[in-house]
């Protein structure tokens, strides 16, 4: 016992310098990132964080394209691209609502609006389009929005993502919101989301192989085997919330919009991915 | 009755052997560890842990082995499952025991068991 | 923290067969309803599991099993509670396990 707290107080020692070094800025806090993760894995080149898993082990990987040849989320994208070219009632579409017509565009989401103050993710710019035209609000986890979401990433295929943080409190307090939803344990089991993804991507947790942050939004919307279909970055939120035993937030809400944030804030510079296939 | 039962405990302490060591759990005791144990709803140790004749098991824990040479004080291993915080805060092993994940009973089954490792 | 609980939990073990059915709704409400604001309060750090007991309790109480029912608003009292405390140590707790920082 003792031997314990001597550990526990020297350990208590050895983390008092992280603290008063916090209030790091975010582009900061993406290049320590980036020189963990290479640190961790040197053997990975930068871009290829994208791949989430399979960056890290040859026999998925080798698994996974095998199974490229006839990605089972085509058929989606391709009703996306239809349902994104289609006009509504008004006879607009939802190309009127983007920069560049909603072309190429993936890689600036989310971003913040100094306007409202808030995130503004891809799916929720999507409803916001919807309503300002008169339509009602897709459901946020699946189909449609996942499909529209898509279509509109693969018109971004190999952009890097270009998050900015603006000088705005507000904005800065926005993204500090999500750093501290991805390092704060939750649930039950007591797992924050850097407790898998941090700390141990490249290990199994049971049958499953955890990715590292870097990249991690980069290929939604996803195509999960365990779904059967698309589904959307802040589904994915969801459930790794359930898996310890934390109660999910409603997607797209202010939590999971920073969470999106900051996390994909911590991929800039690797490119937009999406859709793509995982277990 | 009461007197006797004292008397016994005295004895057993003036010997210095604990009760635990001379009851020894049975069988059923350790099953219902080992269920616990590799149950997903309940221990889920396999998660992380390899041990015993576990399948897919996940490489983030050590391997559980020999733990009657690695604890021989069965008090500390209690600790360590009830909360493993205590002795490395950034520890991703659930506290099975503050948050009540286990219940005390239950981490003492698991104990039984770990110790046939 | 797990005194008052403790001391909730011995209090209803001598009470339980003393009263009976007699006090047990009104024993079921109040555990219930403190189990509720527990849970409240936990904010953005609510677990599933209370969740579930809340919910089970409550079908208990509506088939009549008031003891059931209290049993299960207990057990929902302390993971709330224990949900609380990690939502006040994680908002300092957090900072210790972030990257470079
Ligand atoms: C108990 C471990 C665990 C925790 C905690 C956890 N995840 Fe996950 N997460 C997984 C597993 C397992 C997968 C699937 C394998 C993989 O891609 O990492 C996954 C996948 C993901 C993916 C998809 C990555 C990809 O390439 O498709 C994202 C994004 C993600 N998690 C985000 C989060 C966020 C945000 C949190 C915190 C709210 C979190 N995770 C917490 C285990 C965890
Ligand atoms: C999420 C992963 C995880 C789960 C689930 C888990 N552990 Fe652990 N465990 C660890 C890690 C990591 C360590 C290494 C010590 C540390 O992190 O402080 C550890 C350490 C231990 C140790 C000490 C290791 C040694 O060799 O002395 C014991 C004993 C132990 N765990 C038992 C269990 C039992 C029993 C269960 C199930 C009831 C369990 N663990 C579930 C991750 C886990």
């Amino acid at each position: 016992m003792l031997k314990a707290k001597i550990i526990l107080v020297a350990m208590g020692v050895a983390l008092l310098a992280p603290q008063v070094l916090a209030g790091a800025t975010p582009e900061e806090d993406r290049k320590e990132t980036v020189e963990y993760f290479k640190q961790m894995f040197p053997e990975v080149p930068l871009k290829d964080f994208v791949n989430g898993q399979y960056a890290l082990n040859e026999d998925r990987r080798a698994q996974w394209q095998s199974l490229q040849d006839f990605p089972p989320y085509e058929f989606a994208v391709a009703e996306g691209k239809e349902m994104f070219e289609a006009p509504f009632a008004n006879g607009k579409t939802y190309g009127s609502c983007f920069e560049n017509g909603g072309i190429g565009v993936r890689q600036n989401y989310p971003y913040f609006d100094e306007g409202t103050k808030q995130v503004i993710t891809l799916e929720l710019a999507i409803n916001q389009c919807r309503e300002a035209n008169g339509e009602k609000p897709l459901k946020y986890k699946k189909g449609d929005i996942a499909s529209i979401s898509a279509y509109m990433a693969t018109t971004s295929e190999g952009e890097a993502f270009d998050i900015k943080v603006p000088d705005d409190p507000k904005a800065l307090a926005a993204y500090e919101d999500g750093k501290q939803f991805y390092y704060s344990r939750r649930g039950q089991l007591n797992f924050s989301c850097a407790s898998c993804h941090v700390q141990n991507p490249g290990k199994w947790i049971r049958a499953d192989l955890l990715s590292p942050t870097l990249g991690q939004p980069s290929s939604f919307p996803v195509h999960r085997s365990k779904w059967g279909e698309l589904g959307t970055l802040h589904r994915r939120f969801a459930g790794c919330n359930k898996n310890v035993r934390a109660e999910p937030l409603p997607a797209q809400s202010e939590e999971y919009r920073n969470l999106e944030y900051f996390l994909t804030y911590m991929s800039n510079g690797l490119p937009v991915v999406g859709p793509s296939t995982r277990p | 009755m009461r007197k006797g039962l004292i008397y016994v405990c005295l004895t057993t302490l003036a010997l210095g052997v604990a009760p635990v060591v001379l009851a020894g759990p049975s069988q059923a005791d350790i099953d219902r560890g080992k269920e616990l144990v590799f149950s997903r709803k309940d221990g889920n140790c396999l998660a992380c842990h390899k041990m015993d004749d576990g399948k897919l098991t996940g490489t983030i824990g050590p391997e559980l082995a020999d733990m009657n040479t690695r604890y021989p004080d069965r008090g500390i291993l209690f600790k360590r499952i009830w909360d493993e915080t205590q002795f490395n805060p950034q520890t991703v092993m659930p506290p099975f025991g503050r948050h009540s994940i286990l219940s005390k009973d239950q981490i003492n089954r698991v104990i039984d068991y770990l110790y046939t490792l | 923290m797990n005194k008052p609980l403790l001391t909730v939990g011995l209090t209803l073990s001598l009470l339980v067969p003393l009263c009976a059915q007699a006090g047990a709704k009104e024993d079921f409400q109040k555990i219930y309803s403190d189990a509720k604001s527990a849970q409240k309060d936990a904010g953005d750090f609510k677990w599933t599991t209370t969740s579930s007991r809340l919910k089970a309790a409550e079908s208990a109480a509506e088939s009549g099993d008031y003891d059931k029912a209290k049993t299960l608003a207990a057990e929902a009292l302390k993971l709330a509670q224990e949900s609380v405390d990690q939502r006040k140590t994680q908002a300092e707790a957090w900072r210790k396990a972030v990257i470079g920082g």
